[in-house]
């Protein structure tokens, strides 16, 4: 086991008060694999994956359970030892490739200073593997793109500078928020595939957090669905895509356009999510469920699947 | 970056000209009746026309406006009613003093400033940002005036540590001149007497006109800071592994500094302005006391030849400070 | 591998609180800064004083006495006496009146004459507005305090002029805080409509543009008034301000200056004085910015 979340609880403090924001979420990944967390905005999906690296601001408490890295005790590692991970066991991909790099220093420099940091070069050994780290991510032209600034790139190019960050010291897992959403379509694909072409040369795991079922169809491994701080259904991405009983992940996936009549209209699902202040005693997911009945006031038990497929719903079986 | 630097240098000359129908305007036109300031009410009818007509006042307002550009665009900025002198000459004369003053209270204010709000900002909500807050409240509220003559009683006064006015006890001699600067010159002369002694005489002038620059700085920094810790790149830097202190000096400060350059720039105004002042509290004989001297003694061509010229160094000053931005901007830089 | 666990009993219920409305995270934020308390509440003290000088003190503060002067802090005589022996706890109590008088004034006018330049400049723009905004950026050449001096001294020194020098250095920070406003309220829709009505600009720039640029300029005044009784107090102590007798903090610290090293008191308690109201006014300001700055929430 490369990566193992198991029972982690997160709470934020604001203005309003503590509010929880995962609630005994697990997940695990195996060395190579790539597996996606997919939900909507507040799923808490980018909040588990940040809290792998530890990156959530000072206002974000751990309240219960453990991420272990190759048996590590994440959570209970010094500053120190975390800046040892950060980049070189564990690389970090971010939604927004405008702004994920600084502005003020050139894409070389960038690079060569995460390099030196983790393998230890000289300032030429590591300006020539920067510009190696550019051509890996199919730069056309790695000489010229290492002396460039940030704002002279496309938002391609600069999220592929991103990758090219978080993989210059091939880490073992690559954690990748939303790489895509803002990047035009054509983009998104060639990003993909690149990613999925670098895990399998380096056999990097990747953990891709997206909102889109249909990236996750044709990316992952396996597959986790969030909603509302925590996992609602899990496996591997066939069984959840075509095996699914869990009217969440229902709704994402007809809420797909692909395969449908143009006439059809897109299916939304109705509602919001809840009011993190006012967590539901029962399923999470109570507020919006079409199948809701009176039991699901009270917590669903995980239903067992085949291949390790688990759905947490009352409704669950097949 | 060269049509910016043209829309600079054009926007200048507009704001001189301005400046100096402002001051025109203050130096003729607003005070009154000026030949009757400078001979006095018991002066003869005889001789306050013979001073209208020798300053030109029974001209029309345009030839008087005319000769006073002529003037200006010669250097020649009137002569002074108490010293007899061209202003321009006086002013030549004080400025040395002034910069030495204001060069070292900038210098110390630019870098105890940026350090202390680095800290403020990075150890946002602790108690050192408390207290740095407070202190930079403080250095904005003081009059001054009023700090510089609590610092002579205590330093000089109470404690006898330090001397309180001019630049250099009475039977110590000038270093040659070179550059102007005290310090500078007697160190070039080899002359440590007079260093060590001008030193001790820019101690309390130049803390009391720094604190109060200081503060603003300080503000401004943890401002800027504080905003640059939380965008994207920061994040991607640490998820890169960078650590810390590398992350705060390389990948923030650069990037904090931008926004703080021109508000810099802009409180230099008030450092000049602090400067009259503290030049007058300290005795300092620099063109800020110069000016208030003038003030005493109603000598309107000192006084505006005095604000002109300030008014112009400061303008050239946030025209320098624009194109440093530009160098530590590379988004501006094509 | 892990999935999500059932044990209900432990379930982290929580237990929803009233959602705070706009008002109570002001106030709440206002709370948890102290600063900003202890700045609120030396303000309330100053007002208070300046309404009610004539019950602090039954001293006179133009009250000459030879025979009293230059006499130290005493039960009689807090803040001592100056040279002509007229009571200094009295003429700062009444000087509280002038500052705080002044410093309000010069920040209503300037405030409103700046916004109606600045709705103009913005709401018109072309020549009009061209015009203004080169005039505030000649102003704003000058560092303010040497403008303000050279202001009052072609007008000739006296508490009106220093006011109207004053407030002519401060009118351009509002005149570009109120157009960079109306720039943003002339898209909106009801002033759209309001011109496909027909109605006369000033009437828009009145009924629809002014109120709604108000807040903002209403915040940089306060943010601007200690500076501006800074200013007055700076313009005093020069001879530019307010003149003798009146007691003003400026002035008081200009005469005390004299025999500061003799009588430490003279200029020490005026000096005081400007320093906690000005300290107080930019602690309110601070605070007022914080609690407005969506990112220091916390």
């Amino acid at each position: 086991m490369l990566l193992e979340i198991t029972d982690l609880s997160l709470s934020f403090h604001t203005l309003y008060g503590t509010m929880p924001v995962l609630d005994r979420v697990s997940l695990s990944i195996e060395p190579g694999e790539i597996v996606g967390i997919v939900g909507e905005s507040g799923s808490g999906k980018s909040v588990t994956a940040q809290s792998v690296l530890r990156l959530l601001d000072r206002n974000a408490t751990y309240t219960g359970g453990s991420i272990r890295f190759k048996g590590q005790d994440v959570l209970g590692m010094k500053e120190k030892e975390i800046q040892g991970l950060r980049g070189k066991k564990i690389g970090m991909v971010f939604q927004e490739p405008m702004t994920a790099l600084n502005p003020t220093m050139r894409i070389g420099k960038q690079l060569a200073n995460v390099i030196r940091k983790h393998q230890g070069v000289t300032q030429a050994e590591a300006d020539r593997l920067a510009v190696e780290a550019l051509a890996a991510v199919q730069m056309k032209d790695p000489q010229k793109v290492f002396r460039q600034y940030p704002h002279e790139l496309s938002g391609g190019m600069r999220q592929r500078v991103v990758v090219a960050l978080a993989m210059s010291s091939p880490p073992e897992l690559l954690i990748a928020d939303e790489p895509t959403t803002a990047l035009d379509v054509t983009v998104q694909a060639e990003v993909l595939k690149l990613m999925k072409e670098l895990s399998t040369q380096t056999g990097t795991s990747v953990m891709l957090i997206t909102h889109d079922i249909g990236v996750v169809a044709n990316m992952c491994d396996r597959v986790y669905v969030m909603y509302g701080g925590t996992v609602v259904e899990s496996g591997k991405t066939e069984e959840v895509l075509f095996h699914s009983n869990h009217p969440y992940t229902r709704a994402l996936i007809e809420a797909l356009p692909e395969g449908k009549p143009k006439s059809q209209p897109l299916k939304v699902i109705e509602g919001e999510s809840f009011n993190a202040r006012k967590r539901p005693v029962g399923c999470v997911f109570w507020d919006r469920c079409p199948k809701r009945t009176a039991r699901c006031q009270e917590k669903p038990p995980v239903v067992e699947g085949l291949n390790g497929h688990r759905i947490a719903c009352w409704e669950g079986k097949r | 970056m060269w049509a910016v630097i043209r829309n600079r240098l054009l926007m200048l000359i507009v704001v001189i000209f301005g400046v100096s129908c402002i001051t025109f305007l203050m130096s003729n036109v607003i005070p009154g009746d000026p030949a009757r300031m400078i001979v006095g009410v018991k002066a003869t009818e005889e001789t306050y026309q013979r001073v209208r007509e020798q300053m030109g006042l029974n001209d029309p307002l345009y030839e008087q406006y005319l000769n006073y550009m002529q003037g200006l665009l010669t250097g020649d900025l009137g002569t002074s009613l108490r010293t007899q002198q061209p202003v321009i000459e006086d002013l030549i004369t004080y400025f040395p003093a002034t910069l030495e003053l204001v060069l070292y209270a900038f210098l110390i204010a630019i870098i105890l400033g940026v350090f202390i709000g680095v800290l403020t900002a990075v150890k946002n909500n602790s108690m050192w940002d408390h207290i740095g807050r407070i202190f930079s409240i403080s250095g904005v509220s003081l009059p001054v005036f009023w700090s510089g003559l609590m610092a002579i009683i205590l330093f000089y006064g109470v404690l006898g540590w330090l001397p309180a006015s001019e630049r250099l006890d009475l039977f110590i001699d000038a270093p040659p001149t070179i550059t102007g600067l005290y310090t500078i010159d007697s160190l070039l002369a080899g002359d440590m007497e007079a260093f060590s002694n001008s030193v001790l005489h820019l101690i309390m002038p130049v803390s009391i006109l720094a604190f109060v620059h200081l503060s603003a700085i300080t503000r401004q920094i943890r401002a800027s800071m504080l905003d640059v810790l939380q965008q994207d790149y920061i994040k991607t830097a640490r998820a890169n592994g960078i650590s810390s202190s590398f992350l705060i000096i390389r990948y923030a400060l650069r990037n904090a500094l931008m926004p703080a350059v021109t508000v810099v720039g802009l409180s230099i105004g008030s450092l000049l302005g602090g400067a009259v002042v503290t030049e007058t509290i300290f005795n300092w004989p620099g063109m800020g006391k110069y000016v208030v001297d003038s003030i005493g003694s109603l000598d309107f061509p000192a006084i505006m030849g005095f604000t002109i010229l300030i008014a112009i160094g400061y303008v050239l000053i946030n025209l320098l400070v624009d194109l440093l931005y530009m160098v530590l901007d590379p988004q501006i830089r094509e | 591998m892990q999935t999500p666990q059932t044990s209900p009993a432990s379930h982290p219920a929580v237990v929803p609180e009233r959602v705070p409305g706009t008002v109570q995270i002001f106030w709440s934020r206002f709370r948890k800064n102290p600063l900003t308390m202890v700045g609120g509440v030396i303000f309330i003290l100053f007002v208070l004083i300046a309404l009610l000088a004539p019950v602090l003190t039954g001293n006179d503060p133009n009250q000459v006495r030879m025979d009293l002067a230059l006499q130290k802090p005493s039960a009689e005589h807090w803040f001592g006496t100056d040279e002509v022996g007229r009571d200094l706890f009295a003429r700062v109590i009444y000087g509280t009146r002038l500052s705080l008088g002044m410093g309000i004034s010069i920040i209503i006018v300037a405030g409103l004459v700046g916004t109606i330049l600045g709705a103009v400049a913005g709401y018109l723009g072309g020549k009009i507005g061209q015009i203004i905004m080169r005039i505030m950026d000649v102003i704003l050449a000058f560092p303010t305090l040497i403008l303000a001096m050279a202001l009052s001294a072609a007008m000739g020194p006296s508490l009106m002029n220093a006011i109207l020098a004053i407030v002519i250095v401060k009118i351009p920070a509002f005149v570009r805080l109120a157009r960079s406003e109306t720039l943003v309220v002339k898209e909106k829709l009801f002033v759209k409509a309001a011109q496909t009505f027909g109605l006369s600009d000033t009437w828009i720039i009145v009924r629809h543009i002014i109120p709604n640029v108000i807040t903002p300029v209403i915040i940089q005044m306060t943010l601007d008034l200690g500076d501006a009784i800074l200013m007055v107090a700076t313009l005093g102590f020069l001879g530019l301000g307010v003149q003798p007798p009146t007691p003003e903090w400026g002035a008081i610290i200009s005469t005390g200056w004299r025999y500061f090293l003799d009588q430490w008191w003279y200029p020490t308690f005026p000096g005081i004085a400007i320093f906690l109201v000005t300290i107080s006014f930019n602690i309110i300001g601070d605070g007022l910015r914080d609690m407005l700055d969506p990112r220091s929430a916390r």
